[in-house]
């Protein structure tokens, strides 16, 4: 079972040479939970050289000649460890070590993940142990903000999705506990259906993963993982209160976890959570309010040979939505546009009315890892989701109680991936997967459904290889999908059943230097290709808060027409990192370029007359498009101060015209500074920390048409305005700064944190807020965060 | 080993059943839109007198066009207005909303050479106006103009302008259900 991490270099030796190139590299771990440790002083005697693991519980030593060595590793709070090496000429030594903690310190010990790392060439970023806990409470979005490049596109303070580079919805991948999430996530107010708290591992993969997870994996993976299951008979668990004075929200969260023999273990986990309406600096944000109240239990055995697992979990969410903002008609979009607030504020309240979102998310999961002695470790699992999601909006007729929008989503995958086992200098696994999804809009809505009801089957087999040396590192992959997707609709008030059949072959090329000691370089090349979502061929209907009705790629001059053509979207990404680190400081540099030929997007095509107006219609159409940008992070630390930089910039435009693209994320440059104390009397970990944040205004955004434009327009003007191509109705947002500060320390097993986000109370808009037309953006915010381990 | 291939197998053939069943399932949600209005008919009379305005789009939101029947008014007239509003299939929707009046009003839109003045002629139970009775009168001379028509949900009365409570105004908000405008002349 050692070997279920096995991230080792080869064993075996290379070229022969006359200098010495025989190599130690070990990897780590804590004993019991088999999490990797960092920052372990290693010794390695005679040469007298002292190495300390990275954050992935990894050391390695280059170019030594054979002989007996001793290895010394120490790290706090664990028990000391010796051991003795023999080693033979060329030889590349690897070992997984396991540190028995120090019991009475257990509770102290900062714990570091060993996280799946599916591409060692791409660009991943981790949110690991201190840095995850301060944001405990946050949405997912606003969680995984913290990372450099990623964003997210907002409807309100309440929603948010991630961004990774610019792209978000059906263009990311979200593995839930290995799972890929599968909700409605074509919608822009479509939250991310999964509990925080459940995860304790969180990465982003910021190039394209397409050959591992799929065409959805085209603009980067967001990874969340609970901790393995524990090995200690005793029960221990961890519990949360949190409360934000912003909109009094409060936050529950428990865990609890225990070992009972014979491998079996298994760990329970829930959260609550109650906020009100949001306030903006100088007024309330009426009927923002959002209860969560969810639950997560894991079974699971754990042999010699095998381990297998099983999950059920449970999100339930009501969202409300900003009263002011719930408009179908341009006009109203008009009045909010030219109004200093919005015309509907009412005093706090906890209660949430119409609009608002009610969704329920099951995940039932088993799965199972097998080692097979002579090929790898084989791993199956298979997962239910069921999705709920129902829709309230403001209705006449006493219809406010039936949902506008009642979507049921079923989905069930099955994957099998064998790692295979080090052979000479490879590494790498293959695997399949199969997802069946089918989605039904309940009737009784009585409003004609913007999705229509389809069944999707696809079918995908994927091969990654790694060619490991000590001092660079080349990986490739390729993989085959097909989906075969039938759509259940009506044309012209006539049921047809449209089927559509999609082939599509994805490749990834990568490369890692790491023979400076202080740098290491990687390149990514891949490419992935997406057939459109059923969405993006079928939706038609208002789009609420934005004015404008929206019509699917198979929509002609209005009306639909399912053998129109269309095609696969193509990706192509190159990401670059370069890593470099010395003395005090740490950088981290990534350029990207990515080019999508026939992106999906929205753009104006006729300027229609309704009983409620004149509407813009955005149709998809499909474009080549360029996402380029940079990431920069940049950390120093010298004694206990620490300073922190984060800074990513992103251009993105049509290739044909230079067009601008909507909601791009604009220039973002976030700083922190912190000191920080270990032990301090009898307080641990305390820090304190100011943290200051720039986002400018973003000024590659489309040109601005005053919605008033619209009322009695005339046809020449109509034919003007849609010759110049796409529009926005209001002009992006001015930048901003925002301020905060916090302090927070540990005492025995409890911890305690207080920060205070938008310190000055500034008055903003964000330009990936969708509300941003309607309302300013969320005011001060205290947060008191109280945790307690056991 | 053979097992695991039994297991594998198994669980390939329930992919591929879960594939092949076929949901002949009853797909009947091309609802009736219960909310969509397609046809605003205002009625202007003076005595034995009826002029009829109609502004009908059957396809709500789709591509196409509607069909607006404008119409000439007398100078120096008073007319009672009254509005009737009809949904998908000639549903009457006008009783839904006189049912909440309250949440409910019709407001216009137009200019000095059209009308000389204007009365709401029914109310919500609040005493505030519905808007869709209401009294005008035409000026002296020949003339006209644009009439606009909106029917707001959820207005905030209160912030009706007290002179003239016809006109909308962005502090009143809501949704406007309607957005309706008559090219009116006013001649002998």
């Amino acid at each position: 079972m050692k070997y279920r991490f096995l991230l080792a270099l080869g064993f075996l030796l290379g070229e022969l040479h006359a200098q010495c190139t025989a190599s130690i590299h070990g990897h780590i771990y804590q004993k019991d939970t088999k999490i990797s440790l960092s920052d372990v002083q290693v010794r390695i005697e005679p040469l007298g050289k002292i190495l300390q693991t990275n954050a992935e519980g990894e050391f390695e030593l280059l170019n030594i000649c054979e002989g007996e060595y001793q290895i010394f590793l120490e790290k706090e709070d664990f028990l000391p460890l010796h051991i003795v090496v023999e080693l033979k000429k060329n030889e590349h030594f690897h070992k997984d070590i396991f540190l028995q903690a120090d019991n009475q310190a257990i509770a102290s010990v900062e714990v570091l993940g060993s996280m799946e790392k599916p591409f060692s060439t791409q660009t991943q970023n981790f949110l690991i142990g201190q840095e995850l806990e301060l944001l405990r409470g946050k949405t997912l979005g606003e969680m995984l903000k913290s990372i450099t490049g990623v964003f997210t596109f907002n409807t309100g303070a309440g929603i948010s999705k991630p961004m990774i580079h610019g792209l978000h919805s059906q263009r990311i991948t979200i593995l839930n506990n290995g799972i890929r999430q599968e909700g409605q996530q074509w919608g822009e107010e479509h939250a991310p259906e999964i509990d925080v708290f459940s995860a304790e591992q969180v990465s982003v993969i910021k190039g394209a993963a397409g050959v591992r997870y799929g065409s959805d994996a085209m603009g980067g993976v967001v990874m969340l993982n609970p901790l393995p299951l524990p090995t200690e008979k005793k029960l221990h668990g961890k519990a949360y209160l949190i409360g934000h004075s912003n909109n009094r929200m409060g936050n529950l969260a428990l865990q609890i976890e225990k070992a009972f023999g014979k491998g079996w273990a298994w760990r329970w986990q829930g959260s609550a959570k109650r906020g009100g309406d949001f306030h903006s600096p100088t007024y309330v944000l009426s009927n923002t309010g959002v209860q969560e109240l969810n639950f997560a239990t894991t079974l699971g055995i754990e042999r010699k040979k095998w381990q297998a697992e099983a999950y059920l979990s449970r999100y339930d969410a009501d969202i409300g939505i900003l009263r002011a903002a719930h408009t179908g008609n341009i006009n109203d979009l008009a009045v909010s546009i030219s109004r200093p607030e919005p015309w509907y504020v009412a005093p706090f309240t906890y209660e949430i009315q119409n609009p608002r979102q009610k969704i329920v998310h099951y995940l039932a999961k088993i799965s199972s890892k097998i080692t097979l002695d002579h090929l790898g470790t084989l791993s199956l699992q298979y997962a239910l989701q069921w999705n709920d999601r129902k829709e309230f909006d403001i209705r006449r007729g006493g219809r406010s109680t039936i949902p506008a929008l009642s979507l049921q989503l079923q989905t069930h995958t099955f994957d099998a991936v064998l790692e295979h086992h080090a052979w000479k200098n490879f590494q790498g696994s293959l695997g399949a997967s199969t997802l069946w999804q089918d989605n039904y809009n309940v009737p009784g809505t009585g409003i004609t459904p913007l999705l229509p009801n389809f069944t999707n089957f696809s079918q995908g087999i994927f091969w990654v290889e790694r060619f490991v040396k000590p001092t660079y590192e080349l990986e490739w992959g390729l993989r085959y999908d097909f989906r075969h997707t039938e759509v259940r609709t009506f044309q012209n008030r006539v049921r047809i059943t449209p089927n559509y059949q999609f082939h599509w072959g994805t490749a990834t090329l990568g490369y890692l230097y790491r023979k400076w000691q202080n740098i290491v370089m990687k390149t990514n090349f891949a490419t992935t290709f997406r057939p459109p979502h059923t969405a993006e061929l079928f939706s038609q209907g208002l789009h609420l808060g934005i004015g404008n009705i929206q019509q699917g790629l198979l929509f002609e001059n209005g009306s639909l027409n399912p053998d129109k053509n269309f095609a696969l979207e193509k990706s192509y990404k190159w990401i670059g990192t370069i890593q470099y680190q010395k003395g005090a400081w740490q950088w981290e540099i990534s350029p990207y370029h990515h080019w999508i030929d026939n992106f999906i997007y929205a753009t104006p095509t006729d300027i229609r007359l309704t009983i409620q107006g004149y509407f813009p219609v955005f149709s998809y159409v499909q474009r080549d498009v360029v996402l380029r940008g940079i990431d920069a992070m940049q950390k120093f630390q010298r004694g206990n101060w620490q300073w922190q930089s984060k800074f990513s910039y992103l251009n993105a435009f049509v290739r044909k015209n230079n067009e601008a693209i909507i909601n791009m994320p604009p220039l973002r440059w976030e700083n922190r500074w912190a000191w920080e104390r270990k032990n301090w009397g009898k307080l641990q970990n305390t820090s304190f920390f100011v943290s200051a944040l720039y986002v400018a205004r973003q000024n590659n955004a489309p040109r601005v048409i005053e919605p008033s434009r619209f009322e009695n327009i005339s046809s020449e003007e109509k034919e003007q305005i849609l010759a110049e191509g796409t529009f926005d109705f209001m002009l992006a947002p001015a930048g901003y700064w925002l301020w905060g500060a916090g302090a927070s320390s540990t005492f025995k097993n409890l911890t305690a944190t207080l920060q205070v986000e938008n310190l000055t109370n500034t008055i903003f808009r964000d330009y990936l807020n969708r509300w941003r037309y309607y309302a300013n953006d969320v005011g001060r915010n205290f947060i008191l965060q109280i945790s307690y381990i056991f | 080993m053979k097992n695991l291939h039994k297991f594998s197998a198994f669980l390939l053939v329930g992919a591929v059943f879960f594939g092949s069943c076929k949901k002949d399932d009853h797909d009947h949600n091309h609802a009736h839109e219960q909310e969509l209005i397609t046809k605003v008919v205002v009625r202007f009379s003076s005595g034995a007198e009826t002029v009829t305005m109609t502004w009908e789009d059957t396809d709500g939101l789709g591509s196409n066009p509607p069909v607006i029947q404008n119409g000439k008014l007398k100078p120096n007239t008073t007319y009672d207005i009254d509005i009737s509003i009809a949904g998908e299939g000639g549903k009457d929707i006008t009783a839904e909303i006189t049912n909440e009046a309250d949440e409910h009003q019709v407001y216009y839109g137009f200019p000095s050479t059209l009308f000389n003045s204007f009365q709401y002629t029914d109310q919500d139970s609040k005493g505030k106006p519905l808007g869709l009775r209401a009294k005008v009168t035409t000026i002296p001379n020949t003339g006209g103009g644009n009439l606009q028509i909106l029917l707001v949900h959820e207005p905030i009365k209160s912030q009706n302008l007290a002179s003239t409570p016809w006109v909308y105004n962005p502090n009143i908000g809501g949704e406007q259900d309607f957005n309706i405008t008559f090219n009116v002349t006013v001649a002998p």
